[in-house]
């Protein structure tokens, strides 16, 4: 077949897999978190079991606010990271993926230090165990978060991230920004409303 | 519908797209869909026969001369007689049929049908697919472990009020810890379809007009991408309750919590399970029939219809457990209804076009048999507004319906896509005489077990009736066993049958 009779060419969809399949696993992901949420205000304003917050209970806002800005922060250095994949500037592309993944870690140990001054145990009431719950999902998310700016680093460290695999870099952001909005779930139900 | 590619091209192009990926034929390491989809569906099937096996057996506690000999006053009281527990088997079964057989054999047959309805030459994330894959057999065996842990049984029941639930054990983790694994398993492998369907298809193709098959899986996939997250949230509490001792689930007024997050009957997930079977009986006919569904694309909408109604489940107020309609419970959820009826006519009518030229087959066996137990189930529902039922017979009729909807239908619906689309996509047949076999053995079984119980739910001398009724159920559970049983095997040889002939392009339309 010579090329004047060729088909017009209709465009590929595989390469958009990944952040396809990364958008779509992160909203199932949020959706957890979401319900948690959910089940935090429900708890505590729904008709017929509004179980208040036991005295003594201590919340450091500060530091949770400063896990948001840590987040917006990480988020950042990761799409940094993924227009330096596309520019093909290597180090570049690794020094922003890296920061976002210490920028995670650093929200991570605020978070271990907010639950290690919250005053009461999992068991100690029925809002206790809820708001261990919602501490640990943000955990678990903002430790995905790190592990695919982890990704994102060795991705580029290893050379893969330029134009021709941008997709990949990109896919691992969406996993990063997934961890930034997972935050605010717990952020909003326990510390914006009192 | 397209599914013609011989297993020599296939294997061509697959390498071919797959690059660096090795595509082998070995159990353990493969990566490719027919492979994975395969092992996974006949693995579901096996795990489900030894449930519904169980399922006949537990029947027997219905009778109150077994009861005696066990020495237990009531259905669930937790006896043990040489180390056999009723309540346990029964909490087992009720547990695994759900989310241990419907689940991943909706992921087996969808893995290896999709790509080939598609056009594609493999799922968006080959690996995954393969992680989900033994990651369930895993979640399997740890399911199968809680209920083997020397101190005790898991003294969870997620089907009954966590009230009457006496306590907490180390089982009860791992009981936990196996759902949970499953839900995440069933998540990726939801998420794997939904970018195949999205990324993968032939350029083209566009999306209103994919196999009916395809097009419900891809809204199945979706539901439970939405839905499913909340019962992963409500199993970490419950965990994280459990564990650690705490008051969370006893609380007053939690009953909302438990009803919408981890209750299956009052959470979306009950109505979607028949959804595949729908989208399998619409590409069935129309390949039997020969003809293009009435109607054109009103089956995919019709399909997607009822996914989206589904989440009306979530309307219901706080406990369903009683209410009559089961396995739906209010007005709004009653309403999937419409599309499943209108879906019904369209495929009587796509029958009807070629009806004189109809031969017998083993997937449009399956599809009558799945057909028969949603009519079924509906004229139980029907029967039990105008007679009622009370006393022993109303856990009885509430226990049978929510097996017959949310369990025998739909998995009924998946064996025939299995037999259609399973063989198929290595370019071979199904074997005529053992799928009728397995068929006659999966329905009859099936049907005699629940019209054993529908008809023990409505005795007015219940202990009377339940000797011989709860007999005949065991006999039916163990019937339904061996074709489910059978069924896994042919899955398994599916891409050893006999060769599909150039002329046989079935499934065309």
């Amino acid at each position: 077949m010579s090329a004047a009779t060729a088909p017009a060419a209709v465009p590929s969809r595989a390469g958009h897999t990944g952040v396809v399949g990364a958008l779509i696993a992160a909203t199932a992901a949020t959706m957890a978190m979401v319900a948690l949420g959910g089940a935090y205000l429900a708890f505590r304003y729904g008709n017929g079991v509004s179980f208040a917050r036991d005295s003594g209970m201590k919340y450091n806002n500060y530091s949770a606010v400063i896990i948001v800005f840590t987040l917006i922060l990480a988020s950042g250095a990761a799409g940094w990271g993924v227009m330096a994949a596309r520019l093909e500037n290597r180090r570049s592309a690794a020094t922003g993926f890296g920061l976002a993944a210490l920028f995670d870690l650093a929200a991570l140990n605020l978070l271990y230090s907010i639950g290690y001054q919250l005053g009461f145990s999992v068991d100690s009431s029925p809002h206790a165990t809820m708001v261990y719950a919602l501490f640990v999902a943000g955990g678990i998310a903002i430790g995905v978060g790190t592990l695919c700016s982890l990704a994102g680093l060795a991705l580029s460290l290893g050379g893969h991230a330029n134009a021709s695999t941008k997709y990949q870099a990109l896919a691992v952001s969406v996993g990063q920004h997934f961890a930034g909005l997972a935050w605010l779930v717990p952020f909003a139900a326990i510390f914006l409303k009192k | 519908m397209t599914l013609t590619a011989s297993p020599s091209s296939a294997s061509a192009v697959d390498r071919a797209a797959f690059g660096d990926l090795e595509v082998t034929e070995t159990w353990v390491s493969s990566v490719d869909y027919r492979v994975v989809g395969r092992l996974l569906t006949s693995a579901a099937l096996l795990i489900g026969a030894v449930g519904v096996a169980l399922w006949g057996l537990v029947s027997l506690k219905f009778d109150a001369s077994v009861r005696g000999a066990l020495g237990t006053a009531d259905f669930l009281g937790e006896s043990a007689a040489g180390g056999f527990s009723f309540a346990r088997v029964l909490m087992a079964v009720q547990h695994g049929l759900p989310y241990f057989v419907v689940l991943p054999l909706f992921l087996g047959v969808a893995t290896a049908a999709i790509p080939a309805q598609i056009g594609a030459t493999r799922m968006a994330f080959p690996r995954l697919q393969a992680f989900v894959l033994w990651g369930y057999l895993t979640a399997t065996a740890v399911f199968v472990a809680s209920f083997c842990v020397v101190d005790g049984p898991p003294m969870i029941n997620l089907f009954a009020n966590f009230a009457d639930s006496p306590g907490s054990n180390r089982a009860t983790d791992v009981f936990l810890g196996s759902l949970i694994l499953v839900t995440v398993v069933t998540l990726l492998g939801a998420t794997n379809i939904v970018a195949t369907v999205a990324t993968q298809r032939r350029p083209g193709l566009r999306l209103g007009s994919i196999g009916s098959f395809s097009f419900a899986s891809l809204i199945t996939s979706g539901v439970l991408l939405i839905a499913t997250p909340v019962f992963l949230a409500g199993l970490g509490l419950l965990l994280l309750d459990r564990h650690f001792g705490a008051s969370l689930l006893t609380a007053t007024g939690v009953d909302r919590f438990w009803s919408h997050m981890i209750f299956l009957p009052s959470r979306p997930e009950a109505l979607l399970f028949v959804l595949p079977g729908l989208g399998a009986m619409i590409d069935v006919v129309s390949a039997k029939a020969n003809a293009r569904p009435v109607g054109g694309s009103l089956a995919n909408a019709l399909l997607g219809a009822f996914g989206m109604l589904t989440f009306t489940a979530w309307a219901a107020d706080a406990w369903v457990l009683n209410h009559m309609v089961q396995p739906t419970s209010t007005l709004q959820s009653s309403l999937v209804a419409i599309p499943l009826g209108l879906l019904l006519l369209v495929a009587l009518g796509t029958l009807g076009q070629n009806i004189k030229n109809l031969k017998p087959d083993a997937a449009l066996l399956f599809v009558v048999g799945m057909e028969l137990l949603v009519v079924l189930g509906v004229a139980n529902i029907v029967v039990a507004a105008i007679k009622g039922v009370s006393g022993p017979g109303a856990f009885v009729w509430t226990t049978n319906q929510l097996a017959v909807m949310t369990f025998a239908a739909p998995v009924l619906g998946l064996i025939a896509a299995a037999i259609h689309f399973l063989p198929a996509s290595a370019g071979r047949k199904a074997p005529a005489a053992a799928s009728s076999l397995a068929g006659l053995a999966a329905i009859g079984g099936l049907a005699i077990g629940a019209l054993a119980l529908a008809g023990l739910s409505y005795q007015s001398d219940f202990d009377n009736a339940a000797g011989a009724l709860s007999a005949i159920a065991l006999v039916g559970g163990l019937l339904a066993a061996g074709g489910l049983a059978l069924s896994a095997l042919l899955a398994l040889g599916s891409h050893r049958g006999p060769q599909l002939s150039a002329d046989a392009s079935e499934g065309d339309h």
